[in-house]
């Protein structure tokens, strides 16, 4: 006989997701005859979502069950009540203007025929709740209204009307929720009465507590997967809550996005800020005093300069939201880089003589032979744009040199493209996150540099799209170079097929 | 003449201040990064500083905390601005020391009004 045959219930490699969010990866568990067996978990580690799978209520995405060794699919919970499987669920509620009798009688149905026609079998019904009701040690009755009862009653008939139908295997999710003490001993004391008859009970709880005074064996559950199974009373108490609360690397990401999305509108509010400052500023000295037209001239250029600080920005957050719908608009066309490279450097250089970056020297340097490749150049000027704003930026106030080259990769056919600085560099830890969107090194050289956390990830959502990679390679204190490469195919001129 | 020193590493709105405060008839001394005001304040004690408190170097906050922690500028008004626009953050700068604090994009009679008040604090209370 194979272990599976001796167990009452055995799910195997159990998958389970909804709308995306996957609430069971992988679980096997198995339940044996005459076994409490507890499920540990926190809400949401996918305890309920195991326990309505293994009594139909849900159905599972992928995963096998056997009941009694026997392969099933448990298409509704009917069948598994008649499989013998029988659940307390807690958020199922009972019907409050009907009896606690007729409540029973929607899960177990027991039936007479008075002239050939099937009607409930009262009698029946009544012996097993009552029997159900003494098993727990609890005075109710069934000819009560249910709206009149406790709640700690109504889980009581929760817990009866799982009982009448006897089962072989009992599922209870979190049944002590509404009970006090003296019921949950009760309640404990009718659960071990129930194993030594041969029912198999699955007791989901998020209650340490209760699992060394009823479970057999204990089953950590924390993200929809199993942790591990051990024997309850060799279980140490310890070590399961540390299972429990240990984050694991998948919660700590979702709280590092987090953290990041709020940066990330505090950084935007910044970057807003100040070029309004700097318009409002300007525009409301114009108008305070009669200014010679010099320092009138300074004004408009100042308010135009913010201008453009204001409509990049928009800019980039219209990209990043683009690249996040899989949507930036590419435009190919043939391209030379150097020259493409020598526009921006040229403005770039303009633009550090009226900033507070004058000590910088940029140098450009690209073979002559370098290949003209199809690409969309309003894009790779963005990127390279870009790479030089943080390269400028990046090398702080000191003096630097700042050197944008090409370079031709002929055994990938991909021509590459440096931009490498003397600045601050980047400390190795940051290196593989630079180009996440949000991201942004945080160091004590770094305060007061300005970003969004978006040029690096529009690049790379650019290059992308190209079919080419970007990457980057840096030493703090020493510079950072940042390249990336394109493919490019042999020129259409020169091998003299028009298209 | 009274001097007014100006620390804010966004040049633009540094011109802003020197442009207008020079107009108003004060003495300004521009600093664009912590450090180098720092070096500055060791030898000269302006009336009033205007602190941007997002800076390179060492930050406008940590400048803060530096000088009312110096007895010789406790006396100097600190005229704190930020493009942080949470109260927390106002809250913070004035406990820090701040005399008072101005959000980005703040307009220019505003700042005016403040500077005047805070050269003249004897007149105001």
């Amino acid at each position: 006989m194979s272990d599976t045959e001796r167990l009452a219930l055995h799910a195997i490699d159990i998958y389970k997701s909804y709308a995306g969010i996957t609430a069971l990866r992988g679980v096997t568990l198995a339940l044996r005859p005459g076994e409490v067996h507890a499920l540990l978990g926190v809400g949401g580690s996918g305890k309920s979502t195991l326990l309505k799978i293994l009594c139909g209520v849900e159905s599972p995405d992928s995963g096998q069950l056997y009941v009694n060794g026997r392969p099933v699919t448990l298409i509704n919970a009917r069948i598994a009540t008649q499989l013998g499987i029988r659940a307390v669920h807690q958020e199922v509620r009972l019907l409050p203007f009907m009896t606690v009798a007729e409540n029973i009688l929607l899960d177990y149905a027991p039936q007479k025929r008075f002239l050939g026609l099937p009607l409930p079998d009262w009698l029946r019904l009544d012996a097993a709740a009552q029997e159900a009701l003494d098993l727990l040690e609890v005075q109710i009755s069934l000819k009560e209204k249910v709206k009149n009862l406790s709640l700690a009653q109504q889980q009581i008939v929760k817990i009866v009307k799982a009982l009448c139908a006897r089962p072989r295997v009992l599922l209870l999710d979190e049944p002590t929720e509404a009970l006090t003490e003296i019921n949950v001993s009760r309640l404990f004391r009718a659960i071990r009465t129930l194993v030594r008859r041969g029912t198999a009970v699955l007791y989901a709880s998020s209650h340490l507590n209760d699992i060394p005074r009823v479970a057999d064996r204990v089953s950590v559950i924390k993200e929809g997967k199993l942790l591990g199974t051990m024997p309850a009373d060799e279980a140490d108490l310890r070590a399961m809550v540390e299972m429990l609360v240990a984050e694991t690397s998948q919660v700590m990401a979702l709280r590092e996005a987090d953290r990041l999305r709020r940066e990330f509108v505090s950084l935007v509010s910044h970057e807003l800020r100040t070029p309004l400052a700097i318009i409002r500023g300007y525009a409301e000295t114009i108008m305070s005093r009669p200014w010679n037209d010099e320092i009138r001239q300074e004004c408009l250029e100042n308010i135009s300069s913010g201008c453009d600080r204001l409509t990049d920005l928009v800019d980039n957050l219209l990209d990043i939201s683009s690249l996040e719908k899989g949507a930036l608009p590419i435009e190919k066309e043939s391209v030379w880089l150097p020259d493409l490279a020598r526009r921006v450097v040229a403005a770039a250089k303009n633009q550090a003589k009226h900033q507070k970056h004058q000590n910088i020297t940029i140098v450009l340097h690209f073979p002559p032979d370098f290949p003209v490749i199809q690409s969309d150049p309003k894009r790779i000027e963005q990127v390279i744009r870009n790479l030089l704003d943080n390269a400028i930026k990046y090398s702080l106030l000191q003096e630097g040199i700042i050197t944008v080259s090409g370079s031709i990769d002929a055994e990938n056919k991909m021509a590459v493209v440096t931009v490498e600085d003397q600045g601050v560099g980047i400390p190795p830890e940051h290196l593989d996150r630079v180009f996440e969107r949000f991201y942004r090194v945080t160091s004590p050289e770094t305060v007061g540099i300005e970003g969004s956390g978006l040029g690096l990830a529009i690049c790379k959502g650019i290059i992308d799209r190209h079919g080419g990679q970007i990457w980057v390679k840096s030493r703090p204190g020493q510079g950072s170079a940042f390249s990336f490469s394109l493919p490019f195919e042999l020129n259409p001129m020169e091998v003299g097929s028009p298209e | 003449m009274s001097t007014i020193l100006v620390v804010e590493d966004e040049h633009q709105l540094a011109r802003l201040a020197e442009l207008n405060l020079t107009a108003e008839g004060y003495q300004v001394v521009i600093y664009h990064e912590g450090r180098a005001a720092w070096t500055y304040l060791q030898d000269h004690r302006p009336d009033l500083i205007i602190l941007d408190l997002m800076l390179p170097t060492v930050s406008g906050w940590d400048l803060l905390v530096y000088l009312r922690r110096e007895e010789r500028l406790l006396d100097v008004p600190v005229l704190a601005l930020s493009a942080l626009a949470r109260p927390e953050e106002k809250g913070r700068a004035l406990a820090a020391g701040a005399a008072a604090y101005l959000v980005k994009p703040f307009s220019l009679r505003q700042l005016l009004d403040l500077v005047r008040q805070l050269m003249a604090p004897a007149h105001e209370t």
